[in-house]
């Protein structure tokens, strides 16, 4: 360890970080396999918390000893031996279930101590590693899934993002940050890796430097949801490619060193940024980096949420890409197994995960394409999904988390395919289930958000599941979070009631008009009478 | 053991309720205990709901916003 920890002395450290100082979080490495060895009874509940480090979270019931493991998949990029390795471990230990987050990584449940060993030899042999996948350090870096193979990119950024991945990978010197750190790094113009939801994010920019444009990144910092979401603000900083490590080096050790450790509500980097602003935190940036241009020409376009279904051409001449819709995320082993198949059989073997859950198979010769599209395999994991099952995202809800209210997963899926049926609109609309006020999910940025919420009324026997409905998230032109409308819903009554919102939209919007569009023009008053109005038709007895 | 935040929702507004439980079912039950313990007269066709629960240890809290609170 090559710094110093002067946080060490401060009077008001929060328990949490009292305990980080008695031992680090990347030391439960080391006892992991003494764990393995003696089992599950033999771990203290003191150390149970340290696991996070591992990649490794206690499901619910905790006493119970099975592990949710969350696997780093930096940009979402896997190769073919990878997708088998992860597939077989799903298989093999994870009773089939291989999930897709929304940071692009991979997540296994149902893992035993035991079994961790095993699984981790099979990872480090094809060079994944679930070390930092949680805990207060760098996490899996989000990038955009298409690098290298992108039209719409300005460089490829994938040997920038092992790079940046590499160095913080089970590094000593940050495996004791103050909270949780997400970084984004993206060149794609629409930006695909979700900057402003990123505690720091490189977007893709360009400026003239010596006579000459120059492609490079601007960096936002301070972003983050969770249960007080921020938006990332734009430093006045140009970084050429070759400064992006040395960059996120700096920002990592100022909030290393600044960030606040006194209370774990208040610890995310976007505090700190929001407390010195954005001009003093540069000035702290440049003071470890030395001086950095000021800030060129955004080559941000617009913003395409993670989405690239459908076949579409590579910058290289010949080749395709094909986004594909996996049901909210959730994928069996075998499924899994079988896409490894296919891409090696048509493409070069990759798979390539994205931030929507969803999944991309590159490298396709285009003479190949229709004759991969008529695996039986797209009969599910479908090119051109209908607009909501393939526009769904939702957390894993009561099934495995501690912290859920309600279950999420299967019932988003199954309220999408229902829309689906009932409903037909010319533009998606993106739905977001989460089963409590954090954000595993991403429900702020929704276009139409569900929370899961309990209800108990007098009027009903025993505990109901019940939804909240917020309208008008995205991260189009730096982004703007989705607003509560009054009035909850049981769980029962979702499907019909999200029904006649969404048809409401369909005959109320111009041709083409998104969502987003139509929140905006119509306000946010409209949409309450008209949510109001469908309450007192559906809910009979229930109507607030 | 867990720290829940509940709304209960009368006729005439939302009243906030913080309760430490094992499970939601208690939770809810300890609830109604305090919804009686705190009015004279019990309201009738209230809801209650619960919208959030952490881990319950020192320091573990809810800040409570936005709701108009009646007494």
């Amino acid at each position: 360890m090559a710094y110093v920890k002067h946080w060490a002395q401060e009077e008001k450290l929060n328990e949490t970080e009292k305990q980080k100082l008695e031992m680090d979080g990347l030391e439960i490495l080391k006892l992991i396999p003494r764990y393995a060895k003696e089992g599950f009874a033999s771990i203290p509940k003191e150390h149970w918390s340290y696991f996070k480090w591992a990649g490794l979270y206690l499901q619910k019931p905790k006493e119970d000893g099975y592990f949710m493991m969350r696997v780093n998949v930096p940009s979402g990029v896997l190769r073919h031996e990878q997708v088998i390795a992860l597939a077989n471990i799903a298989r093999d230990y994870g009773r089939g279930i291989f999930d897709i987050t929304t940071r692009q990584a991979v997540q296994f449940h149902w893992l035993q101590i035991e079994d961790i060993p095993d699984i981790y030899d099979r990872l480090e042999r094809v060079g994944l590693s679930s070390v930092g996948a949680c805990g207060d350090i760098t996490r899996t870096i989000m990038g955009n899934p298409l690098a290298g193979i992108d039209p719409h990119e300005l460089l490829d950024t994938q040997s920038i993002v092992q790079d940046v991945y590499q160095f913080f990978q089970s590094n000593e010197d940050f495996s004791n940050l103050p909270r949780k750190y997400k970084m984004s790094i993206s060149s794609n113009i629409h930006n695909a890796a979700h900057a402003e939801i990123n505690c720091v994010a490189f977007t893709p920019a360009v400026k003239e430097i010596d006579g000459k444009e120059t492609v490079g990144f601007h960096l936002k910092v301070g972003g983050g949801l969770s249960s007080r979401p921020y938006l990332a603000q734009q430093l006045d900083v140009f970084v050429l490619p070759e400064r992006v490590k040395e960059v996120a080096i700096a920002v990592t050790t100022l909030f290393r060193d600044y960030g606040y450790r006194a209370k774990r509500t208040r610890a995310r980097l976007k505090f700190l940024v929001a407390d010195w602003g954005v001009d003093t935190f540069k000035e702290k940036l440049v003071e470890l980096t030395g001086p950095l241009p000021s800030r060129g020409e955004d080559k941000l376009e617009n913003w395409n949420a993670g989405y690239f279904y459908g076949v579409h051409p590579q910058k290289q001449p010949g080749l395709s890409y094909v986004g594909l819709n996996v049901p909210v995320g959730r994928l069996q082993a075998e499924e899994v197994l079988e896409l490894a198949r296919i891409s090696k059989e048509y493409g070069n073997g990759e798979i390539r995960t994205c931030n929507s859950q969803n999944l991309i198979i590159p490298n396709v010769p285009d003479e190949k394409v229709e004759t991969m599209l008529q695996e039986t395999l797209f009969d599910r994991i479908r090119v051109e999904p209908p607009h909501f099952i393939g526009y769904s995202v939702s957390c894993t809800g009561i099934e495995y988390c501690n912290l859920a209210l309600v279950e999420t997963k299967e019932r988003m899926r199954v309220i999408a395919e229902y829309l689906d049926e009932e409903v037909s609109v010319d533009v998606p609309v993106r739905l977001h289930m989460v089963g409590c006020p954090n954000s595993c999910g991403q429900r702020q940025i929704a276009d139409i958000g569900l929370q899961g919420i309990k209800m108990k009324s007098r009027e009903q026997k025993g505990l109901v599941d019940a939804f909240e409905i917020y309208v008008g998230g995205t991260l189009q032109d730096g982004g703007h979070f989705n607003e509560k409308l009054k009035g909850k819903i049981e769980a029962g009554y979702l499907a019909p009631v999200l029904r006649e919102f969404l048809l409401h939209f369909k005959e109320a919007k111009q041709p083409q008009e998104n969502f987003h569009h139509f929140y905006h023009r119509v306000g946010k008053d409209s949409l309450q009478q008209v949510l109001d109005g469908i309450l007192a038709d559906v809910l009979p007895s229930a109507a607030s | 053991m867990y720290l829940y935040r509940f709304q209960v929702d009368l006729a005439d507004g939302a009243i906030p309720v913080i309760i430490a439980a094992r499970d939601d079912e208690h939770a809810f039950q300890l609830v109604e205990d305090e919804l009686e313990k705190h009015f004279l007269k019990m309201p009738t066709g209230i809801d209650i709901i619960l919208h959030e629960k952490k881990r319950l240890g020192q320091g573990t809290g809810f800040v409570l916003e936005g709701e108009a609170v009646f007494s």
